[in-house]
Parts: C-alpha cells; sequence; structure tokens
C-alpha cells in the first residue's frame, strides 16, 4: 500500500513538474494585450504562418531527397567506403544548424570567397545577399536530413527479400517494385522522420534569427525582449505548442504503423563493380563532403586564424558549458531513472496514463519551453513571497535554466532507458527474487549492471544537447553567463565568423561523439 | 505436371544442385526433404525462376521454361510460389495483399478474382484485416491465396507449416492437404520435417548433398530404401507411434500400415 502511494506520488510530482508549465502558458489566454495583438495580427501573424508553412515544405523536400537517396544507395550498394559512410551520414546530425548557417554565410556571402571570385571574373556581378530563404532552406536541409535517412534506413532494413521476389513473380519491373512496393513499405518510416525534422524546423531559433527570417520562435523573442509583453510572448508560444503537438500526434502515428516484421531475410546489397562502382562511391563522398567535410574544413581554417585573445575568452564559456551540461544530465537522467525503475514492471493504470505527459516536451522548441518556465517561476515566486514573505528567486538562476532543460530532455533520457529496461525483462528480476535476493541486491547486483549501458546513454545524449541548445539557454541564462553556443550566438550576429569558428568547432566535436557511438550499420546475414 | 532434368546450379564455382531430376503428374503433392543446407530450398528457388542454372532442362506442364539456350522469366512460368515467411505485405489488407499480383487486371475481374480466392481459403469476412491482426494459419492461407491469383499451374511451397503453433501444425496440416486436392494443383513442398512430408505428400523426394537421392512414394522408400543412407535418415523418425498415427489418418486409402 504505501510502496504505490510513494510511486504514484513520485510519478505524479513529475508530471507535475514537466506538464504543469505548458498548462500555465495555455492559462495565459486571459489577458489579452489588445494593442500589441492588433499590431501583430496586422502585421505579422500572416507573415509568420506563410514563413514557417514555406520552410517546412522547402526543408521537408530537401531532407527527403537526401535522407532516402542516401538511405536507399547505403542499403542497397556496396562499394568504396560504403561500410564507413552508412554510419558517417548521420553525423551532420552534429552540427547545430546555426553554425551550418553562419558557415554558408562565410563562404556565401557578399565577401565570401564564392562572391570574391565571381567579381574577379566579371565585376559587374556578385554582389547578392545570401541571407534568404533558399539559404535557410539549404543550411537546414543539410544538417536535419539524417532524420530521414537514420529511420527510413530503417525502414529499408526491414524488407524481406522474399517480399520483393514475390514482386519478381507477379513481373514487377525495377522502377515498379521501387514505388508500387517499396516505398508505400518504408513510407511510415520516411514521415516519422520527416516530422521530427519539422519539429526541428519549427523549434530552430538560431538559424532564422542568424538569416532575419522571422518565424515564431523569432517573434517570441522579439515580443518577450522588445515589447517587454511575456504574456504575449505566452500566447504566440502556445500557438507554436499546439502545432508541435499536432506533428507529435502525426509522429506517434506514423510511429505506430512502422511494422515490426521479427524474421527477415536479408536482401543481398549489390556489390558494385567498374564505372558504376566509380560513379556511385564519388557521388556518395561528395555528398559526405558537402555536408560534413567543408563545414569542418572551413572551421578548422577559421579557427587557426582566431586571435589568442579570443581563444582566452573561451576559457570561461567552456567551464560554464561543462558545468551546465554536467549537472543537468545528472539531474535529468537520475529522475528519468526514478521514473524507469517505478515503471517497468507497473501494472497501475493511473500510472500509466500519466507517463505520456512527461515526455511532452521533447517537441517543444527551447523559446516555448524557456516562456513556460519563466511564467512558472515567476508564479511560484509571487505565491511565496504573497503567503510566506521569503524573497525567493529561481528564475534567472541556474536552477530556473536546469528546470527547462528538465522539461526539454526529460523524454531523451527516459527513451534510452525504456530500451535498456525492455531488454531487462522483468524474468530476470523475477528469477533473482526466487533466488532470494534482497531488494537492494537485486538492485546493486542485476537491474544497475543491466541498464547501466541505458544510464550512460542518457547522460551523454543529454549532455550533448545541452551544450548545444541554444534558445532556452540565450532567454534563461543568469546574468552575464555565457556558454559556448552564446559565444557562436553573439559573435555570428555581428557576422565575427573567425571568432564563432572556435566555440562551433568544440560543439561539432563534442556531438560527433555520441553519433557515432550509436551509428546505423551496414546489414549482414550473419 | 513438372518435369526436371539434369538440373546444376551453384554460386561461385561452388555446387549446389548436381544433376536433379524429378517427375510429378498433374495433381501429385510431392515433398522434399532432408538436411538443411542439401539443397532442397534452391531447387525450389530455381523452378520458380528466382536462380537461373547452369544446365539442365524444367517443363512445366509441358511448357519449356528453362533448356540450352531457353530461360523464361519467372513471372511467364505459371508458378506460385509460398515463401517460408509468407512475406505477406504487412501494410496492406488481407485483400490488397491477395490482389497485389494481379493489379493489372480490370478491377471488376480483379475483385471477382479474390472473392472467389476468399472463399476457396474460408477467409471471406477477414479481408479487411492487416496480417499482424490474423492467426498463423489465417496468414499462411492468405499467402497460399496470394500464389493463386495469378492462376498458376504448379505450386511451391517452402516449410509451410514451420511458423506455424506446434499444437496446431497436424490440424493445418490436414487443410492445406484438403484444400490442395480439391484445387488439383501440382505441388511440391520442402521441409525437414518428415512428419510433415508424410502427413501432405503423396510423394517424397529425400535430399543430400544437392541431388535427389530417390523419389518415391511411403512404401518405396521404407521398403525398398536404395542407400544405407536413406534408411536411417527414414527410419529415423517413422519408428514413433505419432507418425504412425498420422500415416494411418492420412493413408487410410492406400491400406498401408503403419511400421510398429
Amino acid at each position: 500500500m504505501q510502496t504505490t502511494f510513494i510511486k504514484r506520488f513520485i510519478q505524479f510530482g513529475l508530471a507535475i513538474i514537466i506538464a504543469g508549465p505548458l498548462l500555465l502558458l495555455l492559462s495565459y489566454w486571459w489577458t489579452v494585450d489588445s494593442q500589441l495583438w492588433q499590431h501583430i495580427l496586422k502585421y505579422q501573424f500572416l507573415h509568420l504562418l506563410v514563413n514557417s508553412f514555406i520552410l517546412l515544405i522547402g526543408v521537408g523536400v530537401g531532407t527527403s531527397c537526401l535522407g532516402i537517396g542516401l538511405a536507399w544507395i547505403t542499403y542497397r550498394y556496396r562499394f568504396t567506403g560504403s561500410k564507413f559512410l552508412t554510419g558517417a551520414f548521420i553525423l551532420p546530425l552534429a552540427i547545430p544548424a546555426y553554425v551550418q548557417g553562419f558557415i554558408y554565410l562565410g563562404i556565401a556571402d557578399v565577401s565570401g570567397p564564392i562572391q570574391t571570385w565571381l567579381r574577379t571574373v566579371s565585376p559587374d556581378i556578385g554582389y547578392f545577399d545570401a541571407r534568404n530563404v533558399f539559404g535557410v532552406i539549404w543550411v537546414m536541409s543539410w544538417v536535419l536530413y539524417p532524420y530521414v535517412y537514420l529511420l527510413s534506413r530503417h525502414a529499408f532494413a526491414k524488407l524481406d527479400k522474399s517480399q520483393i521476389e514475390v514482386a519478381k513473380l507477379a513481373g514487377f519491373s525495377h522502377s515498379k517494385i521501387f514505388f508500387r512496393l517499396i516505398f508505400p513499405m518504408i513510407r511510415p518510416g520516411w514521415l516519422a522522420g520527416l516530422t521530427l525534422v519539422w519539429m526541428e524546423a519549427l523549434a530552430d531559433f538560431g538559424t532564422v534569427s542568424l538569416f532575419g527570417y522571422d518565424t515564431f520562435t523569432t517573434a517570441i523573442y522579439k515580443t518577450w525582449f522588445d515589447f517587454y509583453s511575456l504574456a504575449t510572448a505566452a500566447q504566440l508560444s502556445s500557438v507554436l505548442m499546439l502545432i508541435a503537438f499536432v506533428l507529435l500526434w502525426w509522429e506517434k502515428r506514423s510511429e505506430s504503423r512502422i511494422l515490426h516484421e521479427s524474421k527477415i531475410t536479408l536482401w543481398e546489397p549489390i556489390i558494385l563493380k567498374g564505372l558504376a562502382e566509380k560513379l556511385v562511391s564519388a557521388l556518395s563522398w561528395l555528398l559526405f563532403l558537402a555536408a560534413l567535410g567543408v563545414p569542418l574544413i572551413q572551421l578548422i581554417v577559421w579557427s587557426s586564424q582566431t586571435p589568442g585573445q579570443t581563444w582566452n575568452q573561451l576559457a570561461e564559456p567552456l567551464s560554464n558549458t561543462l558545468i551546465l551540461a554536467g549537472l543537468s544530465a545528472l539531474t535529468i537522467t537520475t529522475l528519468a531513472y526514478l521514473q524507469s525503475i517505478i515503471n517497468y514492471r507497473n501494472t497501475d493504470k493511473f500510472m500509466e496514463s500519466i507517463v505520456p505527459m512527461t515526455k511532452l516536451g521533447y517537441a517543444l522548441p527551447g523559446t516555448v519551453v524557456a516562456v513556460a518556465t519563466m511564467l512558472w517561476f515567476s508564479q511560484i515566486e509571487n505565491l511565496i513571497v504573497d503567503k510566506l514573505g521569503w524573497d525567493l528567486l529561481i528564475s534567472g538562476t541556474l536552477a530556473g535554466l536546469i528546470f527547462a532543460y528538465l522539461i526539454r530532455f526529460f523524454s531523451l533520457a527516459s527513451q534510452s532507458l525504456v530500451d535498456s529496461f525492455a531488454r531487462m525483462q522483468s524474468l530476470v528480476n523475477d528469477a533473482a527474487k526466487t533466488l532470494g535476493a534482497s531488494p537492494w541486491r537485486r538492485f546493486r547486483q542485476v537491474i544497475w549492471p543491466l541498464t547501466r549501458p541505458g544510464a550512460l546513454a542518457a547522460i551523454l545524449l543529454v549532455s550533448v544537447e545541452v551544450i548545444k541548445e541554444l534558445p532556452a539557454t540565450l532567454l534563461l541564462r543568469p546574468f552575464g553567463w555565457d556558454t559556448l553556443a552564446l559565444k557562436v550566438y553573439q559573435w555570428t550576429a555581428e557576422a565575427m565568423w573567425i571568432e564563432a569558428a572556435a566555440p562551433a568547432l568544440i560543439l561539432i566535436l563534442t556531438g560527433l561523439l555520441p553519433l557515432w557511438l550509436f551509428r546505423p550499420k551496414e546489414e549482414s546475414n550473419a | 505436371m513438372l518435369d526436371l532434368n539434369a538440373i546444376n546450379f551453384g554460386y561461385n564455382h561452388e555446387s549446389i544442385l548436381n544433376q536433379v531430376s524429378l517427375n510429378m503428374k498433374q495433381g501429385i503433392i510431392g515433398a522434399l526433404i532432408g538436411p538443411s543446407g542439401c539443397g532442397k530450398t534452391t531447387l525450389l528457388r530455381v523452378i520458380a525462376g528466382l536462380e537461373k542454372p547452369y544446365s539442365g532442362s524444367i517443363h512445366i506442364n509441358g511448357k519449356q521454361v528453362v533448356a540450352p539456350g531457353v530461360y523464361i522469366s519467372p513471372e511467364k512460368r505459371s508458378v506460385g510460389m509460398v515463401f517460408q515467411s509468407y512475406a505477406l505485405f504487412p501494410h496492406l489488407t488481407v485483400r490488397k495483399n491477395i490482389a497485389f499480383p494481379i493489379q493489372d487486371v480490370p478491377q471488376k475481374e480483379q475483385n471477382k478474382r479474390v472473392d472467389e480466392l476468399l472463399e476457396l481459403v474460408q477467409l471471406q469476412n477477414q479481408d479487411k484485416k492487416y496480417p499482424h491482426q490474423l492467426s498463423g494459419g489465417q496468414q499462411q492461407r492468405v499467402a497460399i491465396a496470394r500464389a493463386l491469383a495469378q492462376r498458376p499451374d504448379i505450386l511451391l511451397m517452402d516449410e509451410p507449416l514451420s511458423n506455424l503453433d506446434a499444437k496446431l501444425r497436424d490440424q493445418l496440416g490436414q487443410d492445406l492437404k484438403r484444400l490442395l486436392k480439391k484445387l488439383n494443383i501440382t505441388t511440391l513442398i520442402v521441409t525437414h520435417d518428415q512428419h510433415e512430408a508424410w502427413q501432405l505428400a503423396d510423394e517424397i523426394g529425400v535430399m543430400f548433398d544437392g541431388s535427389i537421392q530417390q523419389w518415391g512414394d511411403f512404401k518405396d522408400l521404407t521398403q525398398h530404401p536404395v542407400s544405407d543412407q536413406i534408411k536411417h535418415f527414414v527410419m529415423a523418425n517413422t519408428a514413433c507411434d505419432i507418425c504412425g498415427h498420422i500415416i494411418a489418418d492420412t493413408h487410410s486409402h492406400k491400406q498401408l500400415h503403419p511400421t510398429p
């Protein structure tokens, strides 16, 4: 009885902590600043919607072409380097979109090498602004395509050779087999990847503000910091939250249609030879170079020009970033672990029903989470001042920031734990129980060793996300507290590419590690 | 009718099928048994046209499909194949799975044929379901119906019962045999399970190392095995009581006495 109560209390507490601020956000519709809203509706709202829509369509097309194309090539063909590239094609995910964005501007803008060269060829041409919608779509497609790549590749790998042979026996041509059979079968995977892309694109703040492209995230920032209207920022946030939830629902729906066939026969890949091998290999390496090689080389070149003084300025942001990442990763993983251990053998319907509430944050943009956290704490602070007379300040402290990360990244941590708890299966625990092990001994000798990889993965994934997180950090940081991501943001806002290169390089290199560990591998029959 | 003459096949100079010949008359159910790796599934794939033999000839209902200088592509062979995993399309309903090979047939005719097939395999009311909503036996019947959609002259089945619950195997095996007899379709079944072979087939081929060592009915194999290898292989499994019952059930019309 008592343990059930404690379990429910913890479970319910987590749900309140994570979903509470988001619900509070919705309640802010009762005070509408009509003047500001008139302005927004007249000049901005439609503009924001259209801009977001164009962005989603463009990025959707870009990531689908790259993602499905590369997934098909690495699934179907074997060529020089195909083993490496299969895993390496997800690495561009380590590049924050705002970093890819400033590299693009550094190369393609008026003073960049491309336009400079064009002017030497013919002095009349070569003054165009690279900060346009095409640039935003281009940049985001190159960093977000791995979501589509990963999930459609996963779907390809589930194809059964016999299914293809059924089509061959029915006399289908190669193109008919692809479009009438294979594509419909990988569609759920593709759509699940695409929704992740869309969530990221909607959530992006750094790139769109760098390119001066107005979307909801930049509008929320402006309403808060230029118009000082937190309530209106909350209202705009709730619109964005609504769109994100529609996407989340859509993603769950696509995911539920991904079927898990247990026993499949591998469809042997084609080992390319001769000219075909050279062409496919060259194309793949070229795309890899464009996605990861060029940005890395450009950053290294810039970093080598970075003055020593700038490096000195990075010491403090670097230690801040590490402290922040470490603290948040440990806090979030500990809480997620607690939840998983309560849940993995749970049969309580009440608890099951509130678990999804703790996973809402990941679909939400950092900007929205920041606004919600701000409101939540200002309400709590007011309450405490009113009732108890204590002067407590949480917003604007590290605790407030870590709280926002908790909302945002809790589901990331709990997802990597769920997998390792599921793999353990309750049987192991039952077996230990029948052998007479005490609960503590069961935990220490059975549960923890089996779930430790999941916990370590959670810590790793959360720290990497925290390290590159920009909008929530920007909005909620303690005054004067800089992180690497913020340094990149500040320097790129002033077009100081060379200064921004060094912290950006550190961000990418830390991000590459977990991606390489969790990279997809070539299928084999073994 | 199925006629194979001296089929040779291999991958990368490694011989897998070696001078395989067999002959089955119209309406006969044949089974290929043998240890795993003996080439029985490969032989099925060669007959279907999914693999191309080095040499030899194949006739299906008198039509030459493989011969020196002749190679007819799978879809023109009039062969239906049921895969071990059934290879149903998880994203399509039962109806659409069955209609898959006849997509280019006019809609009206297509519906009529699917209805007939659904009735044949007794899944009339399940046509809107998806494969994962069906039991193993029902999935198998969908796979059979789909293989029959193009009205093939022969049916090939790879381990038809191996995916099923052991308790159901006997019952479903009997159902399968009844269905095939009703269709009077020449069928070649590959199995590693002798009980299954005795239960389903009229004639059995025992394969070792890429060639059929003996082809015959139950009596031939048990009473006149051509080699000690076959004798051991066959005897190892027929001495049991359960087997005796199955044989008594399914071969009663031949008035065979089960081996004690």
